[in-house]
């Protein structure tokens, strides 16, 4: 064999490895964005549901509720301090 | 064709490189989303916890206020009877002192009217005792004034007896008679004068027996001046007066004497 038939050969393969490593990569790349795009939309579902999650804790209005608990045993102990008193 | 090749081997090994380059950074991007998403799960997570635990908690808060107000409502309702009970001892304590006060008041009117009365009898007592005493002093007065007059009275009584007396003591007898002589009626007369002065005299000093005597030998003076025919029968009616008088003066006196006395 020659030696340009050995480098065509060569080259040949070099060629047809490059082709399908390049695609093998593409593909991925590909997949992978799409998995990107899929995660990302997952992560931006994700912090709707938190926002909407934040939301609703705000709307529970605990604070309130403490508050009103409290304005209640206020209201309790000058009561049985009232009924101790008649 | 050598070239061509190598060409088109550069070409596809830089065209594979770049695949692999994009591969790398996809990747990269990959995995930093995948991180993202990690992070963000976690945060969902932990927002999930947060708001179990806000619902937990509003939960655990809504039934310990729901207590509370009923709690609340209990010690109102306690109150109140507390209050309605108080209010209740409280006028039935007034009730009490009231009818205590006015069984008080009512003692009290009785006792005041229990002394007024008293009051009012002693007051009358008194009245009455004075108007016996105003009624005894005007008797008592009266009496004095009836005593002065009965004095007064019997003293002029007895200053006309005297004066009637007086005028007796001269004997009115002068007609002897043809039997006696003078000396017989001057005897009787000088006796007559003397008689009357002893009745006089036993009259004004109280002297019963005295002035029973010498009234008895007047009157057997006037009875012998009369002998034997009755001449001098004014003699007599001289004798009686002056007796009379005399017994007047004995009494006047007697009465005088007990008036003296009784003041």
């Amino acid at each position: 064999m020659d030696k340009e038939k050995i480098i065509n050969i060569f080259l040949i393969v070099v060629i047809l490895g490059a082709v399908f490593g390049g695609r093998y990569y593409y593909l991925q790349s590909t997949k992978a964005n799409s998995s990107i795009e899929n995660v990302q939309k997952k992560v931006e579902q994700i912090y709707e549901d938190i926002s909407e999650l934040e939301f609703k804790t705000n709307n529970l209005h605990t604070l309130q509720l403490s508050a009103e608990k409290s304005r209640l045993e206020r209201q309790l102990k000058q009561l049985k301090k009232q009924l101790d008193n008649i | 064709m050598g070239a061509l090749l190598k060409l088109v081997a550069v070409l596809t090994i830089l065209w594979g490189g770049w695949m692999y380059f994009k591969n790398s950074s996809s990747e990269t991007e990959l995995r930093k989303v995948c991180n993202e998403f990690k992070v963000a799960r976690g945060e969902m997570e932990e927002a999930q916890t947060s708001y179990d635990a806000e619902v937990k908690k509003r939960d655990a808060l809504t039934m310990e206020i729901s207590v509370l107000q009923e709690q609340k409502q209990q010690l109102e309702e306690d109150i109140k009877t507390k209050n309605k009970e108080k209010g209740e001892r409280a006028a039935q304590d007034l009730r009490n002192r009231l009818s205590e006060k006015d069984a008080r008041e009512a003692k009290m009117a009785e006792e005041k009217a229990a002394r007024e009365a008293k009051m009012e009898e002693e007051r009358a007592a008194r009245e009455a005792e004075r108007q016996e005493r105003l009624a005894q002093e005007e008797a008592e007065r009266k009496a004095k004034w009836e005593a002065q007059r009965e004095s007064k009275d019997l003293e002029y009584k007895i200053e006309r007896a005297n004066k009637t007396l007086q005028l007796r003591l001269e004997c009115r007898a002068d007609r002897p008679d043809g039997v006696q002589d003078l000396g017989r009626i001057d005897g009787l007369k000088r006796r007559w004068s003397s008689n009357v002065r002893a009745c006089m005299k036993a009259a004004n000093n109280g002297n019963e027996k005295q002035l029973k005597s010498a009234t008895k030998a007047l009157e057997s003076i006037a009875d012998a001046l009369n002998r034997p025919n009755g001449q001098n029968a004014e003699c007599l009616s001289d004798a009686a007066e002056a007796i009379e008088a005399a017994k007047v003066i004995l009494k006047a006196k007697k009465r005088l004497k007990e008036l003296n006395q009784g003041r």
